[in-house]
């Protein structure tokens, strides 16, 4: 017995919720709170909340250190049906992905199933991390 | 403030226990008598058990064992100090609410971060002990709609006290490490912790920064990044709750980007 991933809401599966902020370490804390609430109501299991919670804060004080001033950052929440995909994407002063052979490389990819990057020659730059939520039997 | 209540008698006629014949003697006498000081000390010693035995009720909800034994130690001598045995009730039924008091008070001035209403407090006090029940059931911590079942509440109340639980902080990383000194595997595991991070290569120097961090957080950051273990199986070998677990590693998460950030 499967149930839809959100109880309460059945229809919202490949709802995209955005979030725009001014990217700067200051506005992060919301990110983190928006991010375990949308997941706990995801019902991903507490282990998962606090993951991607962490994932999120990880790589967007990544992506907001190398902002330029004065712009956004955008956080958008792809929910599928038993997974959530967080796209992170800042307009960056140099245009770098988060390098491959760092800790906070290993702590991304440690906390959710997938993580992606993408570099535009505008230099935005674009993290996507993939969390499975667990199956419970209903 | 002391008002005295005199002359209420002692109904009952059996014979007086230890501890209530030392209360007679204890309050008979003036407060600078060295002898007072030596019947408040048994007094205080011989309840001592029931202190601790407080103190266990409200473990692994964030604060260390040691610091509400503390907390439950100056109750029970509040109590001891307090007691008027001329108002005819039993010591342990002044004292029992008397020390849970002060131990409640210790959350509510020390465990949270910022002003959380009450009712949320203790939701969240609830909310902490149904996550550890769930997850011993369930090999695995539970999700917002379990909670919501298991406790007999809403969904929406369960996501709300999850919200408080992040405004609770139960220690800094600026504490020195207490409470897990005692475990017996925690020099054996720190061992295989070394042989986990070896080989594994980062551009900056991770050994360094993790060696400046206390060894409780080290080791969960080792656990869960290293050792692929999820926040309630590191909080179960810890005997610490899971909330605890995820707030300490995302403190230990933002000290550590702040450091490396800096070495850049």
């Amino acid at each position: 017995m499967q149930e839809p991933i959100a109880s309460s809401s059945p229809d919202i599966d490949g709802d995209v919720i955005e979030v725009r902020l001014p990217a700067a370490a200051t506005h992060l804390p919301v990110l983190r709170t928006f991010t375990a609430d949308l997941a706990a109501r995801l019902d991903f299991n507490l282990d998962e909340v606090a993951d991607l919670r962490m994932a999120v804060d990880e790589a967007c004080s990544g992506l907001v250190a190398r902002a330029v001033t004065a712009t956004k950052l955008i956080c958008s929440y792809r929910i599928e049906d038993d997974a959530l995909w967080v796209i992170a994407a800042a307009q960056t002063t140099d245009g770098a992905v988060p390098a491959r052979d760092t800790f906070g490389w290993r702590v991304l990819t440690a906390l959710v199933d997938k993580v992606e990057t993408e570099s535009q020659d505008s230099r935005l730059v674009t993290v996507k991390l993939y969390k499975r939520r667990t199956r419970t039997v209903a | 403030m002391s008002e005295q209540i005199i002359g209420r008698g002692v109904e009952n006629d059996e014979t007086p226990t230890e501890a209530q014949s030392l209360f007679a003697e204890f309050v008979s006498l003036p407060p600078d008598s060295p002898r007072r000081q030596a019947l408040r000390d048994e007094l205080v010693t011989m309840h001592l058990p029931l202190a601790r035995h407080l103190a266990r009720r409200f473990n692994n909800r964030g604060e260390p064992l040691e610091d509400l034994t503390q907390v439950a130690t100056v109750g029970l001598i509040n109590s001891v100090d307090r007691f008027d045995p001329a108002r005819g009730v039993e010591f342990l039924s002044y004292a029992v609410p008397t020390i849970v008091g002060e131990i409640k008070r210790h959350f509510r001035d020390h465990g949270w971060a910022v002003r959380v209403p009450r009712r949320l407090k203790e939701l969240h006090l609830s909310l902490n002990a149904a996550v550890a029940e769930l997850s011993q059931r369930n090999g695995r911590a539970p999700t917002a709609t379990e909670l919501a079942a298991y406790l007999k509440i809403s969904r929406e109340e369960v996501l709300e006290g999850l919200e408080a639980a992040n405004a609770y902080r139960s220690s800094s990383l600026e504490d020195p490490v207490r409470g897990d000194e005692s475990l017996p595997t925690l020099a054996n595991t720190l061992g295989d912790e070394d042989k986990e991070l070896e080989g594994v290569e980062f551009r900056e120097s991770l050994q360094p920064l993790l060696k400046q961090i206390a060894p409780r957080e080290r080791r969960i950051v080792i656990l869960r990044f290293f050792g692929n273990m999820t926040q309630s199986q590191i909080a179960e070998q810890l005997g610490i709750s899971q909330m605890h677990v995820s707030r300490l590693l995302a403190q230990t998460l933002a000290q550590l980007r702040e450091k490396l950030l800096v070495e850049e």
